[in-house]
């Protein structure tokens, strides 16, 4: 099953250096939306920067951009309050 | 009553708040061991077999999931004790204990445990209070976990983890995925998190190893969840006294 790897950046990167197995882009796009809420959860933003300057990139092991996901733009799940 | 500690067993701050006579009933049946990273030492679920006491290293209460997933209850080092309750007599554990630090530990099998209780009002007593400061710890940890970001959360619980350390130490071997389990989000959720900190100068992170670079700022980033479980001052709201004799 392919890796992937999911950064978050704006002026800083913060780089997800070790990837995760997943079983296809379906799964790292579902995957990706699952970090960005833990990420984002009770939370305005990172590093005194908005959530509306940030944004996550779902890359393969061939360092291709397979998803790209403005924060703010990311559907608040259910769980959240 | 002078008694010799050739085992370390006093540098648990929990064994060493229980007077010098009453310790003496315990100290024949307490052994010393290293365990090792990752260990179980009681299930959730079964009756506890051995009451343990830390002296380096840190021990996690974990609650389980039924699809084998499970979130941190609390963490005890050397301030504190596992199984302690089944010196009030014979109980099932509510939750899995996992060696989070390796370290050396005192222990003793929870029958001897038991037969010592019931001779010593000091040590039950202790048991009654060091049960209730599980029970704030907990509890305090069951509502930060809903309630709180993963920035807070992570940095929560890596002061905790510090305080709970002789030395105390300022590098532990973590790994993502143990951290995952600890705080109950995905290892991806984890790295970024830990970026962060380290992109603000809080800490540095490197693949299995965390390294506190700055307490103070640690400690604004986390949640007052932090001051509540400190274990300098819960410890004291229950009455008991951890300096070392």
């Amino acid at each position: 099953m392919p890796r992937y790897y999911f950064h978050v950046h704006n002026r800083e990167r913060l780089n997800d250096t070790d990837g995760t197995v997943l079983s296809g882009k379906k799964a790292a796009l579902i995957y990706a939306l699952g970090v960005a809420r833990e990420l984002m959860f009770k939370r305005s933003g990172m590093l005194g920067q908005p959530w509306s300057a940030w944004t996550m990139r779902v890359i393969d092991k061939n360092g291709k951009t397979i998803h790209t996901l403005p924060l703010a733009e990311v559907p608040e799940s259910d769980t959240q309050h | 009553m002078a008694t010799k500690d050739w085992d370390g067993h006093l540098r648990n701050r929990l064994l060493a708040a229980i007077p010098a006579s009453d310790f003496s009933l315990l100290q024949s049946d307490l052994r010393a061991t290293t365990f090792k990273q990752g260990a179980v030492v009681q299930e959730e679920g079964q009756f506890i077999e051995q009451v343990y006491f830390p002296q380096t290293g840190m021990i996690s209460l974990l609650v389980i999931t039924e699809e084998g997933g499970g979130i941190e209850a609390a963490t005890i080092g050397f301030e504190g004790a596992v199984g302690v309750n089944g010196g009030l007599g014979s109980r099932r554990a509510f939750t899995r204990a996992v060696i989070q630090l390796p370290g050396i530990i005192s222990h003793m099998p929870v029958r001897d445990f038991e037969r010592i209780v019931s001779q010593s009002n000091a040590i039950r007593d202790i048991i009654t209070r060091y049960t209730e400061v599980l029970w704030v710890e907990a509890q305090q940890i069951a509502a930060c976990n809903a309630l709180h970001d993963a920035e807070a959360r992570l940095a929560r619980w890596l002061l905790q983890t510090q305080d709970r350390t002789p030395g105390p130490a300022s590098s532990f071997p973590l790994t993502q995925e143990f951290l995952s389990q600890m705080l109950g989000i995905r290892r991806t959720t984890v790295t970024l998190v830990a970026r962060a900190l380290q992109t603000a100068g809080l800490i540095k992170y490197t693949r299995g190893k965390i390294v506190i670079l700055d307490r103070p700022g640690l400690e604004e980033a986390a949640c007052q969840c932090y001051r509540v479980i400190q274990h300098e001052t819960l410890p004291a709201t229950m009455g008991i006294d951890l300096k070392p004799r």
